[in-house]
């Protein structure tokens, strides 16, 4: 029986000992600050209605333009609202956008795959030709197409980036259960009697979650990059509700006037993507056998 | 070896690099009008003119944020189309800056005691860019495609009973009611254009050619970057100072910023004020704000529940904090209005509308007497509407505040004017004509069945109230305005009215003699290029 290998027991059977938290974050620092940082990013989305300093959607005509203070850490827009505080609800609105869409399309693409790869013959032939004709487009026209006809919100943008990414999940899976298919545990559940399903599922699925939570991470990275552009683009999250996107969008116009809302949307999401990459990066090298 | 692999690939890019450099560096197909061009050009200035045009002339690059569909009068109402459409067609009667009644085509006229009909004399010898005469006939044929089922500003002349022409310089105009004052309105704003009907016969329509008598004459429209305009020599006032005009298309407010501080434009109109502002401190740049009659609402669907009962209209006004909405959203570059803006007969103070000032409690009392706490509405606003945009995060939080819980529902500006005209919202933003008349706003958009009553409201008494206005004179007729305007706001509020906006104008130092209007007509019949 083939068990889950996580990134970490391989990494301890290779070194023939058990994981110390320090040692492992001398062997690998990008990756521990990288995972830090998102950490970070993550529990101040999470805690946003207690961290963030003010309301939102607070409209404040007595504080409009102001650069950072002791108020307000990061300035304030044309209607006095909080940067800073913006900056926070943002995050759960990115990541809930990007984090939504790819467990949808991990979801979605992880049956497709599993079933294309058993299966085999023209299952496999009609899906992935599917997957392939998605695949086709440019993902940021196609997002905009999508978020366009199903209209502005910020949750048709996260079905838009779902249809994105579910042919991906799908093609990787698949790949990951043709060669499963392939070892000999599994001609041993056929002989002896295991329903498909049961194959699918209790065998295959476990043996496929490295390379889907790899993906999973770099397609986190991507969402959270698509959502900033279909809101900058006023495609996804609409006024009043703060989105990292929108944010850039708004602070375009007035660049000269409040630099501070393009550069601090524009740092947020710049080191939450970098973050997120990093991460993706470090587990596809450690899940890598033939890298050291 | 190695050299001979490389050869055919260096002549390769070589080649491609020479047909590159060689190409035509203008991407957009050129469309001519047919004759105009040469016809103008060629003829030497003929007619004596009544004020010689300054030594300065040059062309005026003028930057516009969208490309018109068409130039044909009847097929357009956007500013932008219109923005070149009016320097190339002339109307009847024309407003002079202090927005009194100019001679336009139509040399004099005299008002029939009844006040039922206007008689116009046409200006001896005016000719169109074709060369083609001025008569009567054109102006009954011009009404006639301005009136006509494909005329998108039809509404407009519903008050026009017959329009007849005894000979070839004379036209008469016979009104349904006896309401001269409001026909000169209408006679002197944009759509209202006199079109050479030779012109429409031999093109089908006037999409792509040039069918006016105006100061300048269309000369080539590059698809996608610009169209320019010829001064027409022949123009009946003698010509104006301009040689050209080019409009060229900035893709938005931004770019337009950027273009004037480059040099590559020398004028544009702003709707933003974010945008604007950055010209200011340029020392080649003058930026300028015009207080300006369009206003901008709020409409309120009464064909539904609860917007039907004007208990929860007035409770929504008290609880528009207005001084709030127009500090935040415009930085106080407008004024606060009635259905009348300041200025104009039937516009009376703030202080005569109870509900103008911010009761966040009187409210929630009258929306509670409506039955509508706790509502879940839809607040829709075109996206092209850059004031509109801006105000709408603040309407929102001044709704919550009073306990009703709106959604910002932004259209494209074609799917928002369909909700707006099909009565296909719950409350929507709007924008006011800014005619300088106080009984088109009156009639047109706010009686029973108006052409422009975009909130369903149907009043008999206002209705009639109106009507005596309309046949009023001097200060009964203003009394009478007056009391409309008090029944609008403190009875019936089909629209929350907001603010006007200032215009935003941004030009080089160079650029002289430009009057901004303050309806939305902007013409450069008087404007020219000070030699730097």
């Amino acid at each position: 029986m083939a068990w889950r290998a996580s990134t970490m027991e391989r990494a301890s059977s290779a070194a023939g000992k058990r994981i110390k938290p320090l040692a492992f974050v001398r062997r690998h620092v990008v990756l521990s600050v990288a995972l830090v940082v998102f950490g970070v990013i993550v529990l101040a989305a999470v805690l946003a209605p207690w961290i963030a300093p003010h309301d939102p959607l607070e409209l404040n005509a007595d504080a409009t333009f102001q650069g950072p203070s002791s108020t307000h850490p990061l300035g304030t827009d044309r209607y006095g609202r909080d940067l800073f505080s913006r900056l926070i609800f943002g995050a759960r609105v990115s990541l809930g956008v990007a984090g939504s869409a790819v467990a949808i399309a991990a979801l979605a693409g992880g049956l497709i795959g599993l079933v294309a790869g058993f299966y085999g013959r023209w299952v496999e032939a009609v899906s992935m030709r599917l997957a392939d004709m998605v695949l086709a487009f440019p993902a940021l026209l196609l997002a905009i197409t999508l978020a366009a006809g199903l209209g502005p919100s910020a949750r048709n943008a996260t079905l838009a980036i779902a249809v994105l990414y579910t042919p991906v999940f799908a093609r990787i899976v698949r790949a990951s259960v043709l060669v499963e298919m392939r070892k000999d545990y599994i001609d041993a559940l056929r002989v002896s009697g295991a329903s498909p399903l049961r194959m699918m599922f209790r065998h295959l699925m476990p043996n496929i979650g490295t390379p889907m939570l790899i993906q999973a991470t770099l397609a986190t990275a991507a969402g959270i990059e698509l959502e900033a552009g279909l809101s900058f683009l006023g495609l996804g999250t609409q006024p009043p509700a703060a989105s990292w996107g929108s944010i850039l969008g708004e602070g375009r116009v007035l660049l000269t006037r409040a630099p501070w809302m393009t550069i601090g949307a524009g740092v947020v999401i710049s080191v939450t993507v970098l973050a997120l990459f990093l991460v993706g990066d470090a587990l596809r090298d450690a899940a890598d056998p033939t890298s050291s | 070896m190695r050299h001979g692999k490389l050869a055919p690939l260096a002549l390769l890019l070589a080649l491609v690099l020479v047909a590159a450099a060689c190409g035509d560096d203008d991407a957009g197909t050129t469309t001519t009008t047919a004759g105009s061009t040469t016809t103008a050009a060629s003829t030497t200035t003929a007619a004596p003119t009544t004020t010689a045009p300054p030594e300065e002339g040059g062309v005026l690059v003028a930057g516009s944020p969208t490309e018109p569909t068409s130039l044909d009068p009847i097929l357009e109402s956007v500013l932008t189309s219109w923005l070149v459409m009016a320097q190339m067609y002339d109307t009847l009667i024309q407003f002079s800056p202090e927005l009194a009644y100019e001679p336009g085509l139509a040399e004099s006229w005299v008002v029939a005691d009844d006040g039922m009909s206007v008689t116009f004399k046409l200006r001896p010898g005016a000719l169109f860019h074709s060369g083609k005469e001025l008569t009567s006939a054109d102006v009954l044929y011009s009404f006639d495609r301005l009136r006509s089922e494909d005329s998108i500003q039809g509404g407009l002349y519903s008050g026009i009973a017959d329009i007849t022409a005894p000979d070839d310089e004379t036209v008469v105009f016979t009104l349904a009611r006896p309401e001269p004052e409001a026909l000169f309105s209408i006679l002197a704003v944009n759509p209202s254009v006199i079109m050479d009907s030779s012109v429409v016969d031999a093109s089908g329509d006037l999409t792509r050619v040039d069918g006016g008598s105006g100061y300048f004459v269309l000369d080539e429209w590059r698809a996608g970057t610009s169209i320019s305009l010829v001064r027409f020599e022949d123009h009946w006032s003698g010509g104006a100072p301009l040689d050209g005009i080019e409009f060229r298309f900035v893709p938005d407010e931004l770019s337009a910023v950027a273009a004037l501080k480059a040099g590559e434009i020398d004028w544009f109109n702003f709707t933003d004020p974010s945008a604007a502002v950055q010209i200011q401190g340029d020392p080649t740049l003058v930026y300028t704000e015009s207080s300006a009659l369009p206003y901008t609402y709020i409409a309120f669907n009464t064909t539904k529940e609860p917007y039907s009962n004007p208990a929860f209209r007035q409770g929504v006004s008290y609880g528009l904090d207005r001084v709030e909405i127009l500090g935040l959203a415009l930085e106080n570059r407008g004024q606060i209005t009635g259905p009348i803006a300041p200025g104009l007969p039937g516009s009376l103070p703030l202080s005569e509308f109870p509900s103008y000032t911010y009761d966040p409690d009187e409210a929630r009392r009258l929306i509670g007497e409506a039955g509508a706490t706790e509502l879940t509405l839809e607040l829709s606003v075109s996206s092209a509407q850059a004031a509109a945009m801006a105000a709408a995060p603040v309407v929102v939080d001044q709704l919550a505040r009073i306990g009703i819980n709106a959604t910002i529902v932004p259209l494209e500006s074609g799917v928002w004017f369909e909700n707006l005209s099909g009565l296909n919202y719950d409350l929507i933003f709007g924008q006011s004509g800014g005619y300088p008349n106080s009984d088109i706003p009156f009639t047109n958009s706010h009686g029973c069945g108006g052409a422009w009553n975009y909130s369903g409201i149907c009043s008999p008494d206002f209705d009639e109230l109106v009507n005596r206005a309309k046949s009023a004179v001097g200060a009964e007729r203003v009394a009478l305005y007056e009391e409309a305007s008090r029944m609008l706001v403190n009875e019936m509020m089909p629209y929350a009215y907001l603010f006007t906006m200032n215009s935003l104008w941004g030009w080089s130092v160079n650029v002289q003699g430009f009057v901004p209007l303050p309806l939305k007509e902007i013409r450069f019949d008087a404007t020219y290029l000070a030699t730097p």
